[in-house]
């Protein structure tokens, strides 16, 4: 009997290990094979504390998950700009430092590592030493409760909202006013501290720490249980822990091999396993804007749903408020603007202002540095010089997602929606409520997307993910799409997904909407459509900017026409005066 | 009296560098024309090693013939992991494949070296290869195998240049790797280029572990340390530069790895190498992006008008 | 160019068309970037796709050539229906293109560019190519043994030239080639063009310059919004002048 409570104990315990790494890798989308390396760091930890410091069991297992919480956080920091191949890379090398760490410095006991000098005891809470495995169950459920509680209440709330979208498309959420880094750094301290938890537990379970309890092997046995068990999914977690720890014991009792060999066989088959997973659920593993829809032919555009936007039955001020009441109708003032690549000038002394309740279109030939300006405004390169001055206040050199935060907000090319999750849950995203304490940290805003409504005042954090469900539903209102509201962004037409898209900025409250070709690849129907949102975007007081190619469809948005060529701006104007300029025709048709 | 120990060290240091050199440049060379992230690098090295040494204590095979065959296991090996485990799965992933691959080359590694170590157990084998005799250049010693490795590696670094550089083949795969997409255009199959460059790569990587196997012991574990240095190796010396470019970075590897031993001892020397791929990493996230861009064949790089 | 050297696909008038676009549809994901698409090309013709940025033109030749995927509609080269081609089809059929960037293989010299471009035919058929392309460009030769990465663009856009020629295509497909270039060397890359075209080379000009597309094409498609609103012949269109043309863009 004592055999099967080994096992569930075991379940357990690599049942910490998968829950947490399912918030890193199923929600962040950052793909970690270090797991099992923190856990090496909370055992050793723990080792060494309890036998040359006579610490009792709650010290070390604090002190554990504290100090492999640390170790991630300093992992983290390089990792954060890191593409995913090379984060697992980096995930790797992590790993090998501290097993070669662990396994070399003599105190640590080398590559036998260190024995336990006493049991696990609880106390003050009763039972004693824990000596059989029958003893461990009560505990243990407790800790896995421990950890699901916490990484649950993380997932499934604003906050995991915040990670998916980090996890399907990292610009797009920091491009709406997220600070994806600290995310980032918190969700990999804590996930490690909760493997380093369970690397003391594990410590204390087998009454040994050494190398091999904590190698490479076993960070991919608990990233393949993860997998298994369903990434984005807790209970799969669990599920996954169990289904993969049993496969020993099967092959030994039911196929009679003996533990050597099953051991291998195991392994032969978490491997297989990992391909095979990897063949019939690679989207189990795309953190980036990856579509599940890519080969499939898509359907004839479906006809244009109503597009209401004469009539909507909530008044537009309650929808868009704007920021701060001005007096000065220029909302954004750029002066000397510069930015050159390599002794290339990509965009050299441009000054231009835009108005509030006006749009602004960027034209010019191929290459004049259209994008380019875009990407300087929103924070996304760094200007070599001049100002920019949103609402008064330069915002040169912010990050894009503080500049987001100040008022301008940009949208994309190629529409940059979070294709796994729904409508309502992309326009949810771009909405929040800042507030000015320092203790809603990190997003300084109200609700569950800061640390502290998210687990210490769960009724606000209730009321705030419910006002801003409300938000978000009155946005999709407003262009009609309210029938799509719980559909995947990702199955909606191409014109729908740009309403969405486009209603998730005005759901920022950002009065500077810069927008990236709004009219391009939609099917023919959808143009005056889309034309028409933007246009009730101007009146309802935003300032638009706009780059398009299509002359056509600058004439019939834009209030005026900014000229560029070849990173300088060489003329403002309406379209009728530019296009009579013959000098500028020359610069845009070319010349032989 | 130190100078004779440093001048010991650094011989050392080439020696083991040349054979870092030689996996740095085979893993190099596939990373740099088809982009994957070929873990299963550590599984062919394992089983040309574990074919030769069985060959020979089983069959009773001379080496040569043995190390014949252990090379051809190794290409086909690789070749099939190119062609039924990365290729199918890299059209499935777009964008991501980079990640999948490397996750799936780490399970089919797994798989192998717990097959291997089913079937042939984790006991440590030998693999005799040249005759091992003494040799001395002043107080400096070694043997004659380190010589037969410092030549072969050498020269097949030196071939694969050659090759790359004077050949029809050669000038291919230097076009699929510098331009995918121009060479797709010029009506180059690009699968048909990763496969030969499996090949080759893996009769190289093949010849590593059969030398690893003879100098050391032929362990399942034998090519976890061969492979992250030839990631490292490969990264410092560029991938899309010549093969003597990445044999001189796996050379300076060596050197830096043994002369460290002069300060620390052994078991931290292979810290220094996974503390140079964490600096690395945490230094170059722009030149990444470029490298990653580079090596993303699947996807198109033209741009719309 | 003298005519011994001329190229095999003589116009022969009355003949049928060499390529036909039926209205085909095609994009990337959900975002369409061509609709109801067509047009035809006569041998030894020279048209010129124009528009504005965006508006599908370089997606049109990706989908002649086999590069991009045709969601609707039918497309047939010299009698041969093409669906779902590959590249390499295409160039065994007897189309070449000259994408509008990374044209060249940077790493190698001019001489292995040319070599890899004609990999694949038999020794003599490349000896013969390449002669003919030192003949034409003599840049190639003086500069054979340099690092295609190391040269103007101009410079590169003569051997992305001569690479594309090194298979004695009918058809050549040219995505923006003034693209980065002063207009004397436009100029100068156009007139090559025209000699191709004498010799018998059917060609696709996309363009955002359109004088330059002008110098070369004798029928224009413009394009918007992937869209084909206007089919005309070069004078015709030429005759429009600056401000026609922004209202079509």
């Amino acid at each position: 009997m004592d055999y099967w409570w080994d096992i569930l104990n075991l379940v357990l315990i690599f049942s910490i290990f998968t829950i947490s790494l399912n918030l890193l890798v199923g929600y962040t989308g950052q793909v970690s094979v270090a797991h099992a390396a923190f856990g090496a760091v909370g055992g050793y930890l723990a080792a060494y504390l309890s036998t040359r410091a006579d610490c009792g069991f709650w010290t070390v297992l604090f002190v554990g998950a504290v100090g492999a919480g640390a170790v991630g956080v300093v992992m983290s920091v390089p990792a954060l700009r890191l593409a995913p191949e090379y984060l697992v890379l980096l995930t790797i090398a992590v790993s090998s430092i501290v097993l070669t760490i662990v396994g070399a410095v003599p105190m640590l006991g080398g590559a036998y590592g260190m024995i336990a000098d006493r049991a696990a005891n609880l106390w003050p809470l009763p039972g004693g030493d824990l000596l059989y495995p029958h003893q461990w169950v009560l505990p243990l459920i407790g800790f896995t409760a421990i950890t699901y509680l916490v990484c649950h209440r993380m997932g499934e709330s604003a906050w995991g909202r915040t990670l998916r979208g980090i996890r399907d498309d990292e610009v797009a959420t920091r491009a709406l006013g997220c600070n994806v880094f600290a995310y980032k750094v918190i969700v990999f301290g804590l996930t490690s501290a909760f493997a380093g938890f369970g690397g003391v537990l594990l410590y204390f379970y087998n009454q040994i720490a050494s190398p091999s309890v904590y190698g490479l092997n076993v960070s991919l046995k608990i990233f393949a249980m993860t997998i298994f068990g369903g990434l984005g999914n807790f209970a799969g977690s669990i599920l996954g822990a169990a289904v993969l720890q049993l496969l020993q014991p099967m092959l030994e009792k039911v196929v009679r091999l003996d533990p050597g060999h099953a051991f291998l066989i195991q392994l032969v088959i978490y491997g297989l396993g990992l391909v095979v997973l990897m063949r019939m659920r690679p989207e189990g593993l795309l953190p980036e804007g990856a579509s599940l829809w890519r080969w499939e032919r898509p359907p004839r555009a479906q006809p244009p749903s109503v597009v209401e936007t004469s009539a909507p039955a909530i008044s537009p001020v309650s929808i868009l408020p704007s920021s701060v009441n001005e007096r000065d109708d220029a909302i954004l003032k750029v002066r000397g603007l510069s930015k050159s690549f390599g002794g290339i000038h990509a965009v050299r002394g441009l000054d231009f202002d835009l108005s509030r309740g006006k749009i602004a279109a960027l034209i010019g030939p191929n290459g004049a540095g259209k994008t380019t300006v875009f990407n300087l405004l929103t924070g996304a390169l760094r200007p070599d010089a001049g100002t920019i001055e949103l609402h008064g206040e330069d915002v040169r050199g912010l990050p894009p997602n503080r500049i987001a935060r100040k008022g301008m907000v940009r949208s994309f090319q190629d529409v940059r929606l979070f294709g796994r999750m729904t409508a309502l849950e992309n326009v949810m995203l771009g909405i929040r409520e800042a507030t000015p304490e320092f203790w809603r940290w990190p997003s300084g805003t109200k609700g569950g997307e800061n640390l502290v409504d998210l687990f210490l005042r769960p009724a606000e954090a209730a009321r705030v993910e419910e006002r801003t469900r409300t938000r978000a539903f009155e946005l999709l209102y407003l262009v009609g799409l309210t029938n799509c509201a719980e559909m995947p962004a990702g199955a909606l037409s191409y014109g729908q997904q740009k309403l969405v898209s486009f209603v998730r900025l005005l759901g920022t409250g950002a009065d500077v909407l810069l927008l990236d070709e709004p009219a391009s690849g939609i099917d023919s129907r959808w143009v005056d459509g889309i034309l028409d949102v933007v246009a009730f975007m101007r009146d309802a007081g935003k300032t638009i900017c706009i780059v398009e190619h299509s002359l056509h469809v600058v004439e019939r948005l834009a209030d005026t026409a900014i000229f560029m060529e070849l990173g300088r701006i060489t003329a403002q104007g309406t379209i009728a005066e530019l296009t009579s300029d013959p000098r500028l025709s020359e610069v845009y048709f070319g010349t032989v | 009296m130190w100078f004779q120990q440093v001048a010991q060290l650094a011989v050392a240091g080439v020696i083991n560098g040349s054979f870092y050199g030689l996996v740095g440049v085979s893993f190099g060379l596939i990373l740099g024309v088809t982009g994957r992230f070929h873990y299963a690098f550590a599984l062919v090295f394992t089983l040309a090693a574990y074919v030769v040494s069985v060959l020979e204590s089983v069959a009773g095979w001379p080496a040569t013939l043995s190390a014949f065959v252990g090379l051809a296991v190794a290409v086909l090996v690789g070749v099939a992991i190119e062609e039924f485990v990365y290729r199918p799965l890299a059209l499935v992933s777009g964008k991501l494949s980079l990640l999948t691959v490397f996750i799936s080359s780490l399970g089919v590694t797994i798989a192998g070296i717990n097959l291997i170590t089913l079937v042939w157990t984790s006991g440590s084998r030998s693999l005799g290869l040249v005759s091992l005799v003494p040799l001395h250049v002043g107080n400096v010693s070694f043997t004659s195998l380190d010589l037969f490795l410092v030549a072969t590696a050498w020269l097949l670094i030196a071939a694969l240049a050659g090759v790359l550089r004077g050949t029809d083949l050669g000038r291919t795969i230097r076009a699929v790797r510098g331009n995918p997409t121009l060479a797709r255009i010029m009506g180059t199959d690009p699968a048909r280029i990763y496969l030969v460059v499996f090949a080759i790569g893996s009769l190289l990587c093949g010849f590593a572990g059969i030398l690893n196997g003879a100098r050391f012991a032929v362990l399942p574990d034998m090519g976890d340390r061969p492979v992250m240095f030839a990631f490292v190796v490969a990264f410092l010396g560029g991938t899309r530069r010549s093969p003597f470019a990445i044999g001189l970075a796996g050379l300076f590897i060596g050197v830096i790895e043994s002369l460290s031993g002069y300060w620390v001892s052994p078991q931290w020397t292979s810290l220094v190498v996974f503390s140079v791929l964490f600096v690395y990493l945490i230094l170059h996230p722009v030149d990444l992006r470029s490298l990653r861009q580079a090596l993303s064949p699947e996807r198109s790089e033209i741009r719309r008008a | 160019m003298a005519p011994s050297d001329t190229l095999p696909g003589q116009p022969a008038p009355g003949s049928a068309p060499l390529l036909e676009v039926d209205n085909i549809d095609a994009g990337y994901g959900r975002k369409r970037v061509l609709t109801d698409v067509s047009l035809t090309l006569g041998r030894g013709e020279a048209i010129a796709i124009v528009g504005h940025n965006g508006a599908g033109k370089s997606t049109l030749l990706q989908a002649v050539f086999g590069l991009q995927p045709i969601w609707q509609g039918a497309l047939s080269f010299d009698g041969n229906t093409l669906a779902g081609h590959s590249a390499r089809r295409a160039v065994d059929l007897g189309m070449a293109m000259i994408p509008s960037e990374r044209f060249v293989f940077p790493d190698l010299t001019v001489v292995d560019n040319l070599r890899v471009s004609a990999a694949g035919l038999s020794k003599a058929a490349r000896s013969a190519s390449l002669d003919l392309a030192h003949g034409h460009f003599p840049i190639l030769r003086e500069r054979a043994g340099q690092l295609a990465g190391a040269m103007s663009g101009g410079e590169q856009r003569m051997v992305s030239l001569a690479m594309a020629l090194m298979r004695k295509p009918r058809l050549l497909l040219l995505d923006e080639p003034s693209l980065g270039l002063s207009p004397a060397i436009v100029e100068q890359v156009m007139a090559r063009v025209r000699d191709l075209v004498k010799a018998g080379v059917s060609v696709i000009l996309v363009e955002q310059n359109i004088p330059a597309a002008l110098s070369v094409a004798s029928r224009v498609y413009v394009m918007r919004s992937g869209h084909i609103i206007l089919q005309e012949a070069a004078e015709q269109f030429s005759v429009r002048g600056r401000e026609g043309w922004w209202q079509l863009f």
